[in-house]
C-alpha cells in the first residue's frame, strides 16, 4: 500500500507521460522513474492492461516485488489470454515462492476457466441476455416467425446461461478480495493487534485473500498454506 | 562462486603456499576459475565473497570483491563451437537465464473486448431488454384476452376509437365528411358499448339498452344523447344548416362520450 501511495504521489507529480517517454526511462535503467511514468499511464487508462504490465516490469526491475506482482495481477485480470503477462506474473510469483496455477489444478482447466476476463465474461452474459430477451419478445409478438426464430433464440439463451454460469462460478470459486504483501516480511498475527502473537511470517509478493477489515488490520488467508490471521493493512496492497 | 548463468565456469587446480616459522603459520591459497561467456554484451561478475576467521578480532569476517563489468563482443560467424557431439547434428535452444518479457509499447485491447466491457459496465441500460420482454409479454396477454372476450375488448376500446374519429372530424376540411365522422363516432361508440351492430342502432334503441344496462343512469344525460344523435343526423344530411364548426362540435361530443363512459358504462 505504501508503495502504491508512493507511486501515486510520483505519478501525480509527473507531467503527462507517453509510452515512449516511459520506455526510454526503462531502457536507460531508471526503473523508479519508469514506474512513475507507467503509473501515470495506468491511472489515466485503468482498463488498459498494457500499462499495468509495463508498470509491473518497472517495479520488478526497481526491486519492488510485491507492488510488481500486484500490477501483474491487475494486468492478468484484465487480459488473461496475454502470454507475456502470464509469463511475467508466473516469473514474479516464483520469486515469492508461489505458483499461478494452484497445486492440484490441471493447468489446462485453469487456463480454460480463466480464458476470459471478468469484464468480458460479464459482457458476454449481458450480450446473451439482450439477444435472448429481444428474440423472445419477437417470438411472442410475431407468431408467424416462430419457426425461424427458434434456433436463434435457443442459441442466445444457451450463451446467456453458459456465460452467466461461468461468471457465477468464478465469483464462487475465486477469493472476493485479493491482496499482495508489499512489506519485505509481514507478520501474520493471531489477532488484530501487536499484543497477539506472531503465527507466521509472510514474504513480500505473496498473494493473500482478504476476509475482513478490523481498523488498521486485515484478516487474511494464505491460500497455499491455508493459514489464517491478521496483517497490518499497510503491509498489503489490495487488488 | 555466485550464480552466473551468462558465464560458464571451469574450476582449475588451486595452489597452496604454506610457511611455518617460529610457531607461526602463514600462507596463501589461490583459486583459479576460468569464465567463458555464453552470450555477448555487457556482463557483470557479481561480488565474490570469502569468509575467514580474523584472529585479531576473534570473529569471522566476510571479504567481497567489487563487481567486474565485462563487454563481450559477439563471435564471428562460424566460430561458435558446436554444442552437440557433431557439428552436423541439430543444435537445440539453450536457456542461458530467465528474465522478464519486455514492455508492451502500445495499448492492445481488441474491439470485441472493448465492446464486451462496454456492455459489462452499461449499468441500468442492461435493464432495457427485461422491460422490452415484459412489454411484449404484457401485449401478448392483452391480445389473448381480447381474443377470448371480443365483446369486452370492443367495449374497452370504444372510447378510444370514438376519440380518434372525433379528432379526424375536427381536422376535416369538408363539412360533409366531418359530419359523417361525428355521426359515426357517436353511433359506433354506443354500438360498441352496448354490443350491438352500429348499422341497425337508433337513438331510441340506444337509450333503452343503456337504461337496461344501468337503470340509475341520469335521464338528462340520455336525453342529451338523443339530442346529439338528431343534431348529427341534421348536420349529416344538411351540413350548411349548422352554424357550429366541426372542431367545436367534436369537442362537445367528446365531452358527452366521456361523461357517458363515466356515468353509464363504467
Amino acid at each position: 500500500m505504501k508503495s502504491l501511495l508512493l507511486i501515486c504521489a510520483l505519478a501525480a507529480g509527473a507531467r503527462a507521460q507517453t509510452p515512449a517517454d516511459a520506455q526510454k526511462k526503462y531502457d536507460a535503467g531508471d526503473y523508479t522513474a519508469a514506474a512513475a511514468a507507467f503509473g501515470t499511464l495506468a491511472a489515466e487508462q485503468p482498463r488498459e492492461p498494457a500499462w499495468r504490465y509495463d508498470l509491473g516490469n518497472a517495479l520488478f526491475k526497481a526491486g519492488k516485488l510485491g507492488p510488481a506482482i500486484a500490477s501483474y495481477q491487475r494486468a492478468y485480470e484484465l487480459a488473461p489470454r496475454d502470454g507475456d503477462t502470464r509469463f511475467n506474473l508466473e516469473f514474479a510469483l516464483k520469486r515469492a515462492g508461489e505458483e499461478l496455477v494452484p497445486a492440484g489444478v490441471p493447468p489446462l482447466l485453469f487456463g480454460l476457466f480463466h480464458l476470459l476476463s471478468d469484464a468480458e465474461l460479464a459482457g458476454l452474459h449481458w450480450l446473451g441476455c439482450w439477444t435472448a430477451l429481444l428474440l423472445c419478445a419477437l417470438w411472442l409478438l410475431a407468431p408467424a416467425r416462430r419457426e425461424g426464430l427458434g434456433p436463434w433464440t435457443a442459441g442466445a439463451l444457451a450463451v446467456w446461461l453458459v456465460a452467466g454460469g461461468w461468471w457465477g462460478a468464478r465469483r464462487l470459486v475465486e477469493p472476493g478480495r485479493l491482496g499482495v504483501i508489499t512489506a519485505s516480511t509481514a507478520e501474520l498475527r493471531s489477532g488484530p493487534g501487536d499484543g497477539f502473537g506472531v503465527s507466521f511470517t509472510v514474504p513480500e509478493g505473496r498473494r493473500v485473500e482478504i476476509v475482513s477489515e478490523e481498523g488498521a488490520w486485515l484478516e487474511v488467508v494464505l491460500p497455499k498454506e491455508g493459514a489464517k490471521g491478521f496483517l497490518r493493512a499497510e503491509a498489503v496492497e489490495t487488488i | 562462486m555466485p550464480e552466473m548463468p551468462q558465464l560458464r565456469a571451469f574450476d582449475t587446480v588451486s595452489s597452496l603456499n604454506l610457511d611455518k616459522k617460529d610457531d607461526v603459520v602463514r600462507g596463501s591459497k589461490v583459486f583459479k576459475t576460468v569464465l567463458v561467456p555464453r552470450v555477448s554484451g555487457r556482463l557483470t561478475i557479481p561480488p565474490i565473497q570469502f569468509a575467514y576467521f580474523d584472529p585479531v578480532k576473534r570473529q569471522y569476517q566476510t571479504a567481497a570483491s567489487a563487481p567486474i563489468d565485462l563487454d563481450v563482443a559477439p563471435g564471428e560467424a562460424g566460430t561458435t563451437p558446436a554444442a552437440g557431439p557433431s557439428a552436423l547434428s541439430p543444435r537445440g535452444v539453450t536457456e542461458v537465464s530467465q528474465d522478464l518479457r519486455y514492455l508492451k509499447t502500445s495499448a492492445r485491447r481488441g474491439l470485441v473486448t472493448r465492446a464486451l466491457e462496454a456492455l459489462a459496465f452499461a449499468g441500468l441500460l442492461n435493464g432495457i431488454p427485461f422491460l422490452l420482454f415484459a412489454g411484449a409479454l404484457g401485449l401478448t396477454q392483452y391480445r389473448q384476452l381480447a381474443l377470448a372476450d371480443p365483446a369486452g375488448a370492443r367495449a374497452r376500446g370504444a372510447l378510444r376509437a370514438a376519440q380518434a374519429k372525433l379528432k379526424l372530424a375536427g381536422a376535416a376540411a369538408d363539412p360533409g365528411t366531418a359530419a359523417a365522422l361525428l355521426a359515426d363516432a357517436l353511433a359506433s361508440y354506443l354500438a360498441d358499448k352496448l354490443g350491438q351492430p352500429a348499422s341497425g342502432l337508433t337513438a331510441k334503441r340506444a337509450q333503452e339498452l343503456a337504461l337496461a344496462r344501468k337503470p340509475t343512469a341520469p335521464a338528462e344525460l340520455l336525453e342529451r344523447v338523443k339530442q346529439a344523435w338528431d343534431e348529427l343526423d341534421m348536420r349529416r344530411f344538411a351540413p350548411s344548416s349548422s352554424g357550429e364548426d366541426a372542431d367545436a362540435a367534436a369537442a362537445r361530443l367528446g365531452e358527452l362520450l366521456e361523461r357517458l363512459d363515466r356515468e353509464v358504462f363504467r
